[in-house]
């Protein structure tokens, strides 16, 4: 890397940058997470890894409190599990957005440091059928002070229940089960989320 | 009315005014209430029993009062119990049938059969089906006075009286017991950490049953064995719950014993329930929302299952039910406690006019008596961390 392009390099602290950004990232799953079925086998997914690219709004909004808010939206979502032959990806037909909130009063300058949420719909890939979550897997990540957050882990303090594609009435644009009953879930006997371990360059061109 | 049911009637009736004047005179509900119920036979004691997890229907103080209402009772001598065992039993002993424990329904006895196993034999007291039924006459008669004068607020005391006389008639019912311990032997046999003994039924009869010895410690086992045991029963009684749909209700410390090698060993079934499937997916799914912190759609389920008045508010009881489960979720892993949650719960149903549906109360009944121990042996337990691969099981089958 030239010394010009670490000039370039924006400071990821500034939270000026939050607004009208966009990101790649690499994750990996820490804790235990786990994929139960309904005959009791679980499966144990230790080595999930994968990337992530969000795109944050440029509007701002004021909370009654006076804190800001920002609406980020996952562009991208593709974990995979190499021991397990889980694939993890993003479920188009559904809105994968959330919100970053500062933590302070104030306007775009007090964007960071913040709380933030992501409301993720998935597609679970696993032994040739296709899973999805109706429910949506709540993420979420307290007091970051980079954007993104990389060192910090997104977690996950509930349980959430994938049906079988074919079983919903809609496809993987179901957004109820009908008669359905859940064939999976993904849950952590601990807490388990996904580390952002680095942010991946993507060239303006 | 006989004159002996008259003679039984003022026996009762004398003995509850003692104890109204003592609980003037002392203050001392749980003592008062401890030392009465025994005095009246094993139809009160039974009732209490049962009673001493209802809280849905009675203030804490008054179930706690009422837990501390214990049968040891003497057993019924030996020589009086072998006219009443089967001869195929009889022929089968090697030795001698010693007294084991005794409560007021039955006494249980041990032996050694010739071929070797050892056996607890469980004997019915004699007489006893005739005086808790003569008993549930006279208190159902008395419940229709109650509720006909409003002596208790506006309880439904007939359906109480009639509910928990038929959960005392299923303890009479040996032949039940035998089906139901079958049953969760079968359905707990996965377990490794719990023990159901095995029915011989060869020698059941309607007033026996027979069946594996366990080796149950004479206290109680303490330390990491009886944690691993409680833990090891709390899922079991999840099994139950979410999957199985078949529960033991009445695991209180004299129905579950910790071995010294950690398994859990369960033990009288003869207060056993069995949920519709309905029922159970409607728990699951509850306990489901609820660690999601998802409090409209609990109300959801709740609203599904509980009974309505013409007043019923079931607007109100949904704001409620979200200001609960944000309050019984948002705390530290291990801070929920199901009893006041309970409370609150079935509280919050009275108050906005409804009742519970008995299948949706039968399910927290079970894990309030069980509440109690792990409290004791294993405070840091987490209940909904522990539910939860069973809760996601549930939901799926």
């Amino acid at each position: 890397m030239t010394a010009e392009a670490v000039r370039a390099r924006p400071d990821r602290s500034d939270p000026l940058i939050v607004p009208n950004s966009q990101h790649h990232v690499g994750l990996s799953i820490r804790g235990e997470l786990t994929v139960l079925f309904s005959d009791g086998e679980s499966l144990s997914c230790a080595d999930v890894q994968g990337l992530s690219a969000v795109r944050s709004s440029q509007e701002i909004t004021t909370l009654p409190d006076g804190r800001p808010r920002i609406v980020v939206t996952r562009l991208m979502t593709h974990f995979h599990s190499n021991e397990t032959g889980l694939l993890i990806q993003q479920n188009p037909s559904r809105p994968n957005v959330g919100t970053l909130t500062g933590l302070k009063p104030g306007g775009a300058e007090a964007l960071l440091p913040a709380d933030v949420e992501f409301q993720q719909y998935l597609i679970l890939s696993l032994r040739g059928r296709l899973y999805v979550n109706l429910d949506p897997l709540v993420m979420t990540a307290t007091a970051i002070t980079t954007f993104p957050p990389v060192g910090t882990t997104f977690l996950s303090q509930t349980p959430t229940t994938f049906y079988d594609v074919e079983d919903l009435d809609g496809g993987i644009g179901a957004q109820t089960a009908g008669t359905a009953k859940p064939r999976l879930a993904l849950a952590s006997a601990t807490q388990c989320g996904s580390h952002v371990t680095h942010e991946i360059d993507m060239p303006d061109r | 009315m006989t004159a002996g049911a008259v003679l039984r009637a003022l026996r009762i009736i004398a003995v509850l005014a003692g104890a109204v004047l003592r609980l003037a005179l002392t203050r001392s509900r749980a003592d008062t209430i401890a030392s009465t119920m025994p005095r009246l036979g094993p139809t009160f004691l039974k009732a209490a029993q049962l009673l001493s997890t209802r809280v849905d229907l009675l203030p804490a103080a008054v179930c706690r009062g009422l837990a501390h209402v214990h049968d040891d009772l003497p057993p019924i001598p030996v020589a009086a119990v072998l006219p009443r065992l089967p001869r195929a039993l009889l022929d089968s002993v090697d030795g001698d049938i010693v007294p084991a424990a005794a409560g007021s329904i039955a006494c249980v006895y041990r032996a050694k059969l010739v071929d070797g196993r050892v056996v607890a034999i469980k004997v019915r007291r004699p007489g006893v089906a005739v005086v808790i039924a003569r008993d549930l006459v006279l208190v159902t008669a008395l419940a229709r006075l109650a509720e006909r004068f409003r002596l208790l607020g506006g309880m439904p005391v007939v359906a109480v009286v009639a509910e928990l006389g038929a959960a005392i008639r299923q303890q009479l019912d040996f032949v039940a017991e035998v089906v139901a311990l079958r049953a969760l032997r079968t359905n707990l046999g996965a377990m490794p950490d719990v023990c159901v003994p095995e029915v011989f039924g060869e020698h059941c009869t309607a007033d026996v049953i027979v069946m594996e010895h366990l080796p149950l410690p004479r206290g109680r086992t303490g330390g990491d064995a009886a944690r691993q045991a409680t833990v090891a029963a709390l899922r079991a009684v999840y099994q139950m719950l979410f999957l199985d749909g078949f529960v033991h209700c009445d695991l209180h410390p004299g129905n579950l014993y910790a071995l010294p090698d950690g398994r859990a060993v369960i033990v009288d079934a003869g207060f056993c329930r069995r949920l519709t499937d309905s029922a159970r997916h409607a728990f699951a799914t509850f306990f489901y929302r609820m660690s999601r912190g998802d409090g409209a759609a609990c109300a959801d389920v709740v609203l599904a299952t509980a009974r309505a008045s013409a007043s019923a508010d079931p607007e109100g009881f949904r704001a409620r039910m979200i200001r609960l489960i944000d309050g019984g979720t948002r705390g530290a892993v291990g801070e929920f406690e199901l009893v006041p949650f309970a409370v609150e719960l079935f509280a919050m149903q009275r108050e906005h006019g409804f009742s519970a549906d008995p299948e949706f109360v039968f399910p927290v009944l079970s894990l309030i008596v069980l509440e109690g121990t792990l409290r004791q042996t294993c405070p840091e337990v987490d209940f909904q961390l522990e539910a939860l691969p069973f809760v996601l099981r549930g939901l799926m089958t």
